[in-house]
């Protein structure tokens, strides 16, 4: 793996013409057709996010509609308990759950990252620290402290969304460590250390980015995970009752099933397929990792 | 290798882990909006027990006395009364633990057939098998739990009438002997199969079957071969035992922090365990058995992980000879 | 159950292994006996993500009863490859052809499963390079050693036990070695445990692989002398891969010289180490340093080539300082000379010449 590594310092001319990091990104990404499929469903996801107000028939808590309308040409997925539009409620849906488990996932990497690496890079004291931190938190049940939390701290979405990120971040934490702890013996290292360069730009330019593959493949799980724990603290009453959530819907319908069975139906496949697509990102980072050589 | 050094060791370890929780869920309650007596009292509280519980968690006086207080009851065992139920929440967790046991570890039983859908999907890697399995499991890991649920609830309850949507056991069928289990066992089917495939399969399967491919790829794995061992020969008796040891690890991890996933199923199928106890609670706002919930769930998530140690160090000759 | 004794040949009878004009051996094999190997023009190819890999192209040897043969070569020239193509071991991105490759008469290529597994151990055996990862970690040595007795002969539980005993006996080890685990023993003992494991169907033919890279030089010097001093006694073949020219100077007759999947030399070890005839093996002895050296660290230049775009012509053309016009365009093929090495280079003699000089002048 060392040739594909970023390591040639300005002084030594590169001798290998390979794929730019951008093109070898667009390849790990597009390389496969599960990626694929999961790049699609996300940018089809965003997309509605970005553009609900347009995209979608009607007012998401207008009551467009008598209840329990069946899908007809006038409301393409019916419309739920209180006669509200079922697909632009799915469309405003993606506004909620989208940014929020992107939010959460990405708080979780930069704390991840910095922490793990620090722990990685520095050891010692630090690093016994931060490894006893990141034991107490994998053990901490995240959907029980999130429920304590929702009820004692009220259910506003962006408040649960940075105490999903500042709980499981420790799990990235310890990938990132232990990648620093790795690379940091690597050759180019030492060569760029004893040639001068401070600590912070060893991690900056050359270990971190690295290391950081697993760490990111880590995150897009992480990204799937805050996607159905959002919709679980919503199906259990503590979600924010000023947005769209799928996980309300499917909770407004329970009582409904036998006679409305598609205003539960439909915002679950959406969350099922919006957090597959993440899944089949993930899954594909760790198999262009693994990839075994021949010799 | 030194049983009773490493027994202490670890069994301390849990010491730091057992004080951050006390230590957080103090916060929690006294960082809240709001009075912590409150908190603990209920909103509609007569103004003697309010008295009561300030004086118990000396909560007129610094954060310090107040933390002090606090750990000194939970060492007591005393983890608050629950307010919707009058009773004490230790008291209470412990009555509907068995319920919640029962139900995931039924969802454990069935969850072990991704084990051995996963052993056979990494020996024969790439086959129509392996793409099915992985790829279906895939796809129900992905929905949420609730959900599923629901559908199954449509399918097997509405539609077919096959099984019962809700509760442990029907009002009309006998309460004890032979009848009791057969009625239990049916409300038990379909959130234990909820359960186990959304949850625990999909993570057994594919562990297993990345531990079958890795191990496939070591040395001895050639040598074995070489000795002129059957394909099936050295699957049976190096492989699998040697990819099967971090599966282990994993299923003991899994039973700690099982709880997450059993709230949701509880709920969805009225299961009378700590999972709906915990949907109740939420509910009424019943913050000290919401608490004490959660101080149970994480110890015996620290307490689940120094079993798992010590079964892994059992199997793997290498920590127990070392 | 007693071992076999085999009746082992000397090693100044001359080798019976280079085809050529001085073979005087029938072409039909009507000695089968004699011979245990005979491999012809084998090719092993690898099917990778960067295109097609001829990790072995075109190696032909034979291996007679009781021979000592050293396969040298450098990290990656193939020599593990063939060792393993020999048994089928290879993964299944491999592709493995020969004209002909046969163990005893029969060819190992055709076989059926069945009969190949009991070629495996009980014809021919291996010992690895690296013991701890070569041994299943979660099993005890003696029940390691047991899974190809059981599978080659039938013994009673007992008979089984016993014969453990007398090969751990067999490379000075204590029978208490039987119930311990592979990372409780030190890496000379493990590979001990191997060479105890390789001969405990009775092989006749045993292809050492690196058997001694792993272990420091003390280590090295113990399990070499034993490795000779069995195979002295039960007159199994021997084939010792190695990258190390030392070791088989001093325990094979017989030496091939492996150079990016070709045997570029092969003949009596005295002679091709000796007076050696390809420029690589001359660049291979000269680089070997001796105790008394006291001039600087002779190395062959350059590096082996990317299977994937070999050069054209003579594989080794780009570091060999014999070259010429024709080593560009013409692969050279392998011809027998003087002395009865056979040689795959253009200008053989030339380089047996200057490496006489050089003899002649160490000696002078």
């Amino acid at each position: 793996m060392i040739d594909h590594e970023i390591q040639a310092p300005a002084a030594l001319p590169s001798t290998r013409k390979g794929p730019t990091r951008v093109g070898r990104g667009f390849r790990v990404l597009l390389g496969r057709p599960s990626r694929t499929i999961g790049i699609a469903l996300i940018a089809l996801a965003a997309i509605a996010a970005v553009f609900a107000p347009v995209v979608a028939p009607y007012d998401p808590f207008a009551l467009a509609g008598t209840p329990f309308d069946h899908p007809s040409s006038q409301f393409l997925l019916g419309t739920d308990n209180l006669g509200r539009d079922v697909l632009s409620r799915v469309i405003w849906g993606t506004r909620t759950s989208l940014p929020f488990a992107v939010g959460a996932a990405g708080i979780s990497l930069i704390c991840g990252l910095t922490f793990g690496s620090l722990a990685g890079y520095y050891g010692g004291a630090i690093d016994h620290l931060l490894s006893r931190i990141f034991e107490i938190f994998v053990m901490i049940p995240m959907l029980v402290l999130l429920i304590v939390v929702a009820s004692l701290y009220g259910r506003h979405l962006s408040f649960t969304m940075i105490v999903i990120g500042l709980v499981i971040w420790p799990a990235n934490a310890k990938i990132a460590r232990a990648q620093v702890l790795t690379i940091k013996t690597r050759g180019y290292v030492t060569a760029a250390r004893g040639a001068g360069a401070s600590d912070w730009w060893l991690l900056t330019r050359r270990i971190i980015p690295n290391g950081i593959s697993p760490v990111i493949a880590n995150s897009v799980m992480q990204v799937a995970a805050a996607l159905l724990i959002e919709a679980s603290l919503a199906f259990l009453g503590l979600g924010d009752p000023n947005v769209v959530s799928w996980g309300q819907m499917i909770q407004d319908a329970r009582p409904y099933l036998q006679i409305a069975w598609w205003s539960a139906v439909f915002p679950g496949m959406a969350l099922a397929l919006l957090v597959l697509a993440f899944h089949l990102i993930g899954e594909g980072f760790e198999t262009e990792e693994s990839h075994r050589s021949v010799f | 290798m030194n049983w009773p050094a490493y027994l202490t060791r670890r069994i301390l370890s849990i010491v730091p882990v057992v004080v951050a929780i006390v230590v957080l869920a103090f916060l929690l309650i006294n960082l809240a909006p709001g009075d912590p007596a409150r908190v603990l009292a209920g909103e509609r509280g007569n103004p003697e027990y309010l008295a009561y519980v300030r004086h118990k968690y000396g909560l007129d006086h610094s954060m310090g006395y107040r933390l002090w207080k606090y750990g000194e009851a939970v060492a007591q065992g005393d983890f608050g009364t629950s307010l919707a139920y009058q009773r004490p929440v230790a008291s209470l967790i412990f009555d509907r633990l068995p319920a919640t046991l029962l139900l995931i570890g039924a969802a454990q039983v069935i969850a072990i057939f991704g084990i051995l859908a996963g052993a056979i999907a990494g020996a024969r890697r790439g086959s129509l098998f392996d793409r099915a399995t992985s790829i279906s499991t895939l796809v129900v890991y992905s929905t949420p739990v609730f959900w599923t649920g629901l559908m199954l609830i449509i399918l097997f309850s509405v539609e077919l009438r096959w099984l019962p949507a809700s509760g442990m056991t029907s009002p009309l069928a006998p309460t004890s002997g032979y009848g009791h289990y057969v009625d239990v066992l049916h409300h038990l089917i379909l959130p234990a199969f909820t359960l186990a495939i959304v949850w625990y399969l999909p993570e057994y399967l594919r562990l297993t079957r990345a531990g079958v491919i890795q191990t496939m790829n070591e040395d001895f794995v050639l040598t074995a071969r070489a000795t002129g061992l059957s394909e099936r020969a050295v699957l049976f008796r190096h492989v699998f035992r040697n990819a099967l040891l971090p599966v282990v690890t994993l299923v003991g991890l899994q039973v700690g922090l099982a709880i997450s996933g059993a709230i949701i199923t509880e709920s969805v199928f009225g299961w009378p365990g700590l999972g709906r106890l915990t949907y109740e609670s939420i509910g009424t706002r019943d913050y000290p058995v919401l608490l004490g919930i959660l101080f149970f769930t994480a110890i015996s998530v620290a307490f689940m992980s120094i079993v798992t140690d010590v079964v892994y160090a059992l199997l793997d000759p290498r920590v127990k000879y070392a | 159950m007693k071992l076999k004794r085999a009746i082992g040949q000397s090693s100044d009878v001359a080798p019976k292994g280079v085809t050529g004009p001085t073979d005087n051996e029938p072409a039909d094999g009507s000695q089968p006996t004699a011979e245990v190997l005979l491999v012809e023009n084998l090719r092993a190819t690898y099917s990778t993500a960067h295109g097609l890999i001829r990790a072995v192209d075109g190696v032909s040897f034979k291996v007679g009863r009781g021979d000592r043969i050293g396969l040298v070569g450098e990290s990656g020239c193939g020599k593990t490859t063939m060792g393993r193509a020999l048994l089928r071991l290879l993964p299944p991105n491999a592709t493995v052809e020969a004209d002909a490759l046969t163990f005893m008469g029969r060819d190992v290529l055709s076989m059926p499963d069945s009969e190949l597994r009991r070629v495996r151990w009980g014809g021919i055996s291996m010992v690895f390079q690296n013991a701890l990862s070569a041994l299943n970690p979660v099993k005890k040595i003696g029940s390691q050693i047991a899974i190809p007795i059981s599978t080659h002969m039938s013994l009673s539980r007992g008979d089984t036990r016993r014969r453990i005993y007398e090969l751990l006996e067999m490379v000075r080890l204590r029978p208490n070695v039987a119930g311990l685990y592979p990372h409780q023993l030190s890496g000379g003992m493990r590979q001990r445990v191997m060479i105890a494991m390789a001969l405990s169907c009775d092989p006749s033919l045993v292809i050492a692989d690196e058997p001694t890279t792993s272990l420091d030089v003390v280590r090295q010097d113990e399990i070499l002398a034993e490795i000779e001093e069995l195979q002295a006694r039960l007159g199994f073949a021997l084939i010792i891969v190695t990258h190390d020219t030392a070791i088989v100077a001093e325990t094979c007759d017989r030496t091939l010289v492996m150079y990016a999947g070709t045997l570029v030399e092969a003949g009596r070890t005295s002679t091709v180490l000796g007076s050696p005839s390809h420029p690589y093996t001359l660049g291979l002895v000269r680089s070997a340093p001796g105790l008394e050296d006291r001039t600087e660290l002779y190395t062959i230049g350059g590096r082996p080539p990317d299977l994937t775009h070999p050069p054209t012509g003579c594989l080794f053309h780009p570091r060999c300082s014999y070259k010429a016009a024709i080593c560009e365009r013409e692969s050279p093929r392998p011809r027998g000379i003087a002395g009865g090495t056979k040689v795959r280079c253009h200008f053989a003699e030339d380089v047996n010449a200057a490496a006489s000089d050089l003899t002649r002048d160490a000696n002078a």
